[in-house]
């Protein structure tokens, strides 16, 4: 298993989410209970694809698409 | 594990399934630049306009909409004019509008601020709260966006200009169609097009950004550091609708990459001129009694609301 760290942009939070190992960002996305198209994954301020494996303690942030407007 | 750019082996940082392209911060906003050029081709009539309305709320989208609109104008030879209505939506309309004039300074593009209070006498804040005792019996926002479509045409036609511009994108037309097919408002379906000719004091509306996704416009806007509002409008969690539709064409997406933009073409570009002959009442349009804009019937929608938050606001 591999730890990481999620900024939760909307709901200004970070929480800590357990992962298998080789977890991809599309695997992280959805333990959040979203889809792919649904938001934007960023580490150090770059968007990153849903196929790129996750680091281990590494901070990433979840940004949602919808605004809603 | 990195993933390259396909076009030039820098490390991409979009993947879009449904064009199997991944690509880096430059070759995404190239893309998005093609395809939305793309769109403005297929609008015979933008080929032929002097000026144009942009309507800017200071979101993704009309920031993305209006940089893509500055840069097609240069080369079509058009000029355009920043529109944004000052909704009175507390702070969120407040870092909205900052957020227009940041990009309308940054272009040198010339705009107009409507102030819907100062203007009109009342806010989008004053309606939600008073709604129900003026006898306003439609959700917040179908409100708002009759407001909205109002004082677009509104200022359009003071200012003589030959369209208004807007940021609607693919997945608010994907809505429209999931929508509209769902309480058979087939009309309505119809209805739904890119590109809506002027009629009678309405003036022509087009759509550009109807092929390019509300993901799209966020990764555009952040990927080229433009100023814009990331806060979410407090009426939009009304919407709990709008938000099944959204979260359930994104998760078809998911499974069918290209769904959402293919169900939008073939709908705007087959499917929707075959019907509209067939479905569409043109309707005799009139002057409202009180403003003078068109109506279909004595006192138009807008004028309504007016008068209706007037009392409420007298008391």
């Amino acid at each position: 298993m591999i730890k990481v760290k999620v900024k939760l942009l909307r709901e200004n939070k970070i929480v800590e989410v357990m992962l298998g190992e080789n977890a991809k960002v599309r695997d992280l996305v959805h333990e959040l209970g979203f889809t792919i198209e649904d938001v934007i994954v960023l580490k150090d301020e770059m968007p990153l694809i849903e196929d790129e494996v996750l680091e281990e303690d590494a901070e990433y942030v979840i940004m949602p698409v919808a605004s809603g407007g | 594990m990195t993933i390259k750019c396909t076009m030039c082996g820098r490390r991409a940082v979009v993947k879009l399934r449904y064009a199997r392209l991944s690509l880096c911060p430059e070759h995404f906003i190239e893309f998005i630049e093609k395809r939305f050029k793309k769109t403005i081709h297929k609008v015979k009539a933008l080929r032929e306009v002097d000026k144009v309305v942009v309507a800017v709320s200071g979101g993704k989208d009309s920031v993305t909409l209006l940089h893509l609109m500055h840069k097609v104008s240069k080369e079509l030879g058009f000029k355009i004019i920043g529109l944004t209505i000052d909704l009175g939506i507390g702070e969120y309309s407040i870092k909205s509008v900052n957020k227009a004039i940041k990009n309308y300074e940054t272009l040198g593009i010339s705009y107009k601020i409507v102030n819907l209070k100062k203007e009109y006498g009342f806010s989008i804040d004053d309606i939600a709260k008073y709604r129900r005792r003026a006898g306003i019996r439609k959700p917040i926002c179908s409100v708002c966006g009759a407001i909205k479509r109002y004082i677009m045409n509104k200022l359009a036609l003071d200012i003589g200009v030959d369209a208004v511009v807007t940021g609607h994108n693919l997945d608010d037309i994907v809505y429209y169609i999931f929508s509209t097919l769902y309480t058979g408002r087939i009309e309505d379906l119809a209805r739904i097009s890119i590109y809506t000719p002027s009629k009678y004091k309405l003036v022509a509306k087009v759509k550009p950004l109807a092929y390019i996704s509300e993901k799209e416009t966020l990764l555009y806007v952040m990927l080229r550091r433009l100023p814009f509002n990331y806060d979410v409008c407090p009426y939009a969690r009304l919407r709990t609708f709008h938000e099944q539709i959204r979260r359930t064409s994104n998760m078809l997406e998911e499974k069918i990459p290209g769904l959402k933009i293919t169900y939008a073409k073939m709908f705007l570009e087959k499917i929707n001129p075959v019907i509209y002959p067939y479905y569409v009442r043109e309707e005799e349009l009139k002057e409202c009694k009180i403003c003078k804009m068109p109506t279909t019937s004595e006192i138009c929608a807008f004028c309504k609301i007016k008068l209706a938050m007037r009392r409420v606001l007298k008391r």
